[in-house]
């Protein structure tokens, strides 16, 4: 998967990665590859800075655990301003994903 | 290896000198990043640490994701505390207004008008930089919101100074010494959140820098 075509839905795919359950920085990058089947491998120079501009937009929260062997952690969970902008996201992504399979089919006329 | 990272992580210090918390928040990501790495893949330290380099990139690709991740905080911040200063500015526009009356001083009302216009466009000028850094519509928009935001604060100031040559001029005319202390008051007060806000848009423009970087 080309990194570039993910940079532009990366912050969807860790708010949707956190819908489920809160999760720490290494854990939701495990949790996106396996998901997707090794197709999103991200960079984690790159998740790190998004996780904390999710958290200074209020979409997502952290606080500090201990793992079962001691080891502190920064535990990421979704705020109700972030589960409301996924719900938007998810819907917006829909509508677009839509008109983009609309226009990539053959004789199909294109519209949004 | 230890050296390694200590100077991966000092050269990232380095890079985000000019934000402590968030030179500390690379630095706790990156450390929890090689304790979780050596635990779950059962590595060495020294795997672990070169492991996370390799992950989170070079410092400056580091630096400049982190300083990117801020940034739009930072706009928002520096937006407020404009908003916040033209308010004071007014406020201290008003309270002087009360208390000297009418001016009957040549230009007073030229002066006036220059008064009310900067602080207008002062206005404009801040929310015009914060709009053109969160909203799409404005990519088309030739200043970036540094520039904007350089503007707002000229206007700013051209506002306290037509305001206090005014004031300056009222008292000089006879108003009364008794109005001295509190035109002093609030120039000082608007030269001092003038001078916060300019250090807060100096700032931001090394988030600028090493964003784009």
């Amino acid at each position: 998967m080309n990194a570039e075509m993910l940079k532009g839905h990366l912050d969807n795919i860790l708010l949707a990665t956190l819908r489920s359950r809160p999760a720490h920085g290494y854990g939701l990058i495990e949790d996106l590859r396996q998901r997707s089947g090794g197709h999103f491998d991200l960079p984690e120079g790159t998740v790190y800075p998004a996780l904390h501009r999710l958290e200074l937009a209020g979409l997502i929260e952290s606080s500090w655990a201990h793992s079962p062997e001691g080891r502190k952690r920064r535990i990421y969970a979704l705020t109700p301003k972030g589960h409301a902008a996924l719900e938007q996201r998810r819907s917006d992504w829909s509508r677009f994903s839509e008109a983009i399979d609309q226009c990539l089919e053959e004789r199909t006329p294109c519209h949004s | 290896m230890p050296q390694l990272i200590d100077d991966y992580l000092g050269s990232i210090d380095r890079k985000l000198s000019f934000d402590r918390r968030l030179a500390s928040r690379a630095r706790e990501d990156i450390e929890e990043y090689c304790s979780d790495v050596a635990a779950e893949r059962q590595v060495d330290s020294g795997a672990a640490e070169r492991l996370a380099i390799d992950g989170f990139g070079d410092a400056d690709a580091v630096a400049r994701m982190y300083a990117a991740s801020a940034l739009g905080h930072q706009v928002q911040k520096t937006w407020i505390s404009l908003a916040l200063v033209v308010v004071a500015a007014f406020v201290a526009m008003r309270l002087r207004s009360l208390s000297l009356g009418p001016v009957a001083v040549d230009g007073g009302d030229m002066l006036l008008l220059i008064d009310r216009m900067s602080l207008t466009a002062a206005l404009c000028c801040g929310m015009l930089g914060w709009l053109a850094h969160t909203r799409s519509a404005f990519a088309l928009w030739p200043w970036s919101p540094r520039t904007a935001f350089d503007l707002s604060i000229f206007a700013v100031a051209t506002s306290i100074g037509a305001g206090t040559i005014r004031a300056a001029a009222a008292l000089d005319a006879g108003v009364g010494a008794g109005h001295v202390p509190l035109v002093i008051m609030t120039v000082g007060a608007e030269l001092a959140l003038l001078l916060t806000v300019h250090a807060r848009v100096r700032r931001l423009g090394c988030y600028f820098d090493r964003a784009a970087v």
